[in-house]
Parts: structure tokens; sequence; C-alpha cells
């Protein structure tokens, strides 16, 4: 059964993206410790909010399912659609900033930031199309992509410790807030196949 | 709310609204926010140039800085400084900011 991912988990990283992202942690930590700046790791969940880009076919998938509403097309969604990943809304992500300095923490703390919420890449869809307005098919195309983990979602224990904050925009009001400011952006060329072959030829993709 | 006793700097893109964002979430926890504009032109050119080139924006980064800090009111009494995103500061700004605030905490 699927749990909450807890920060004390070693690094496992099955994609050169995750690579990337345990490098750099390791990097600001080590580096911090050797010039003596505490250094406090938060690690920010599936971040969304008004004014993320739209033009990015790689990432953001609030961005790309709503680029292909607005524009009439289906949603294509990996796998079965049940994945699952943390959608966190920007303005709780800011929260915690503020919220990490005042804490006054010693080096080396690391905190999740997310909703602690386990949101399936289906209910993103259904919830986004009606919040949207678009009435579009979602397709389940049973592809996939390496090194995606099936389930992730943040245990907040520590940041609810910590910090003492809570996520509190939900998923409808907050994907409410990012259509709104969506809306007024351009409509965009959907890239998404584009960069699905890409992967799919780099062996990154099936 | 209770009227904030503390105060912060904030060094931030205003793009898209994050100053203002993180200005508010700071301010509901007790600062009074100062906000200054991470970058000293927001230009094509100008990013081009900070991005591949910094050596030709440092001058006009840092009399920007140089500017814009010098309109603090009592600088010395800002307790936080924080540098959101700090692509466009110089080693020199970031000393200046030191002798202006010698009390502030720097987080980036």
């Amino acid at each position: 059964m699927p749990v909450a991912t807890p920060e004390m988990l070693g690094f496992a990283p099955a994609s050169i993206y995750a690579a990337t992202k345990a490098a750099q942690e390791l990097l600001l930590l080590a580096g911090c410790e050797s010039l003596g700046a505490p250094a406090t790791v938060l690690r920010l969940q599936n971040v969304y909010g008004a004014g993320q880009s739209l033009r990015n076919p790689y990432t953001g998938i609030v961005s790309i399912f709503f680029n292909q509403t607005r524009q009439g097309l289906p949603i294509n969604l990996y796998e079965d659609g049940l994945a699952t990943r943390d959608f966190v809304h920007v303005d709780d992500v800011v929260s915690a900033f503020p919220a990490a300095i005042d804490a006054d923490l010693p080096h080396g703390v690391v905190m999740n930031v997310g909703s602690g919420i386990p949101t399936s890449i289906i209910d993103l869809a259904r919830t986004q199309v009606k919040v949207a307005g678009f009435d579009v098919p979602q397709i389940v195309s049973d592809k996939f992509r390496l090194g995606d983990i099936r389930h992730n979602w943040a245990d907040l224990d520590r940041a609810t410790r910590h910090l003492g904050c809570q996520p509190r925009v939900t998923l409808d009001r907050g994907l409410g807030r990012f259509v709104a400011g969506a809306k007024s952006q351009p409509v965009y060329a959907d890239r998404s196949a584009e960069a699905e072959k890409e992967l799919r030829e780099k062996g990154l993709s099936a | 709310m209770t009227s904030p006793t503390r105060r912060m700097l904030l060094i931030c893109p205003t793009f898209f609204g994050y100053d203002r964002a993180i200005a508010d979430a700071a301010s509901a926890h007790g600062y009074a926010v100062t906000v200054v504009d991470a970058r000293a032109g927001t230009g094509a050119v100008y990013n081009s140039a900070l991005k591949f080139r910094p050596d030709l924006t440092r001058k006009l980064t840092q009399q920007r800085f140089r500017d814009q800090f010098g309109q603090i009111e009592n600088p010395a009494g800002i307790d936080q400084i924080l540098l959101a995103k700090g692509d466009g500061m110089t080693a020199e700004t970031i000393a200046s900011l030191r002798a202006l605030m010698p009390q502030a905490r720097l987080t980036v």
C-alpha cells in the first residue's frame, strides 16, 4: 500500500532528472557547511500557480493539460492515469519560506513542502477540465516514462513540526487561480507530442 | 494583524507578482518588507548579457543597487535580507549590503 514519502529515506534516483535534484541538494549542503552558512533544504513537490509557463512541454503537467484543453485537444494520460503526485499551490510554497527563515534551524534540516495529498493524474485532468470549463476527453495511453515513480506525495510531519504551517489552498481553488491567470496568456502550440517523441527516441519513454 | 516589529529587505524578480506574493507571506510573519528588484534591467539585451557576459552588466548593476539601497530608510535597522534570485547581484553588491545592514541575517 502506498504511503507518503518521508524525508529520511535515502536517495535512489531512477531518472536523470531525479539524480540532478539529489546532486543539487548534496552540493548545497556540502558547500554551505564548508562556508559556515547554515542551509535548510525545502523539497518542493509539484508546484503550480498563476504565471507559470505554458510554453515548456517537458515540465508542468498542469500547464500542459491546460494548453491542451483550451485548444479542444484530448488529454493523454501516461500509464493508467492512476499514478499519483502531490500538487501544491505556489502560495503555500511561498508561505513556507519565511516560516523556514524564522524557524532558525540547524544546518542540514531537510523538509518536504507539499499538499500532503496524493492526487491521481486522471483526477487532476478531470478537475482541471471542470475548473477551466472546457470539455475534452481524457485518454489513458498506457505509455510511460522511464524512471517515473508510481506514487509520490509528501509526508508533511517534519515541516508541520518545524515550520508550524499547513497547506491551505485546495486543488480546486488553486486550479481556479491558475486557470484565471492562464486564460490571459496567449495560446501556444501543443508540443507535448513532439517532446514525447524526443523522449522515445532517446530511450526515455515507452 | 499586529504592527510589524521586524524589517525585511526582499531582493527578488518582480515578474508574475512573485515579489508581492513573497512580501505578503513575510508580512504575515510579522515583517515590514521593502522590495528591491533583483535585476537592474528587464530587456532582452540586459538579460542575455547577464547570463553570458556579466562583466558587461556589472557597472550598471552596481549603480542600480547602490541607488536603490540608498533610498532605504535606516538600512541598519533591517533584520533580514532575503535574496530570492541572485543572478543579478555581484560580490561587491553583497559586500555593500553587509556594510549597510550589519545586523541583518542574509538568506539566499
